[in-house]
């Protein structure tokens, strides 16, 4: 029997953040390919991979409430530039998880809405995670 | 003293400029009346500890002045305490809480700016978490010896 991680720890330059269940996505920063066919004539075709490196950068991305540490903490994590780094850490009872997103940027500009049921959406960009 | 450094033995990796680094040390500052919380129960430990120390010397001194023999000193001289010492002392005396004491000391150093990594990064609970136990017990002997004793 296998177990979803849904769990995940979340460090950003070694502090953990509380975030909201069931919104945390990230990418591996592997990147994106093509394939293309180079004909070789009578019919056949020859397979040309390529990796477009301009890809190659992960993302991590969740949601936080609206608290006084987190507004405050986001806008202080924005202004670090892409001097951030971003951690994740989930345990399963098959396993543990780690990933570190080195150089990690806010790209957006977080909209902080005030109120009972809105969240803080904010997406890093990264080198690719290790 | 109003701070001090404690130099790490074993790896410790933490974020900084956008990069994970090894840590050499850690700078930690005297804690103050705000955590007067974690510091009585913490000094309570240490002061039966060092008790308990004195109490073991002198049953000595009695029992072997009884057999005539020449008895070697154990008991701890809070001037000339340690950190490994001081840690001995509270894993062998009776009576004595030691995760309190380990728990109690970990809450100030990680509380906000009561210490720092490299002089730089504050020191968090998910890197204390990440240390080695003979660093855990290196940090908790240097507070206990630095800020600790000399208050009693």
């Amino acid at each position: 029997m296998a177990t979803q991680l849904a769990d995940a720890t979340v460090l950003i330059n070694n502090q953990p953040f509380a975030i909201v269940p069931n919104t945390l996505v990230f990418t591996e920063g592997q990147g994106e390919q093509t394939i293309k066919a180079a004909s070789i004539g009578g019919g056949q075709v020859e397979q040309i991979f390529a990796n477009d490196i301009e890809t190659n950068f992960s993302m991590v991305k969740f949601e936080l409430y609206a608290t006084h540490d987190s507004i405050e903490d986001t806008k202080s994590i924005k202004s670090n530039q892409n001097n951030n780094v971003v951690q994740i850490l989930g345990n399963t009872p098959e396993g543990t998880i780690t990933r570190t997103f080195t150089q990690a940027a806010l790209l957006n500009d977080p909209e902080k809405a005030l109120g009972t049921d809105t969240t803080i959406p904010v997406e890093f960009k990264s080198n690719p995670a290790i | 003293m109003s701070e001090y450094r404690y130099i790490l033995v074993d790896d410790l990796e933490y974020a900084a400029s956008g990069e994970m680094q090894k840590a050499q040390f850690i700078d930690m500052q005297a804690p103050n009346a705000k955590f007067l919380e974690h510091l009585s129960p913490i000094r309570q430990e240490v002061m039966k500890a060092l008790n308990w120390s004195t109490q073991r010397d002198e049953f000595k001194k009695t029992s072997n002045a009884e057999t005539d023999e020449k008895v070697d000193t154990n008991s701890v001289d809070v001037d000339e305490v340690d950190a490994k010492v001081m840690m001995t002392t509270l894993d062998l005396a009776e009576g004595v809480d030691v995760f309190k004491v380990l728990l109690g000391v970990s809450t100030i150093v990680t509380s906000k700016k009561m210490a720092k990594v490299d002089g730089e990064t504050n020191f968090t609970k998910p890197l204390y978490d990440n240390m080695s136990i003979k660093d855990i017990y290196g940090l908790t002997g240097t507070f206990l010896v630095n800020f600790i004793l000399p208050s009693l």
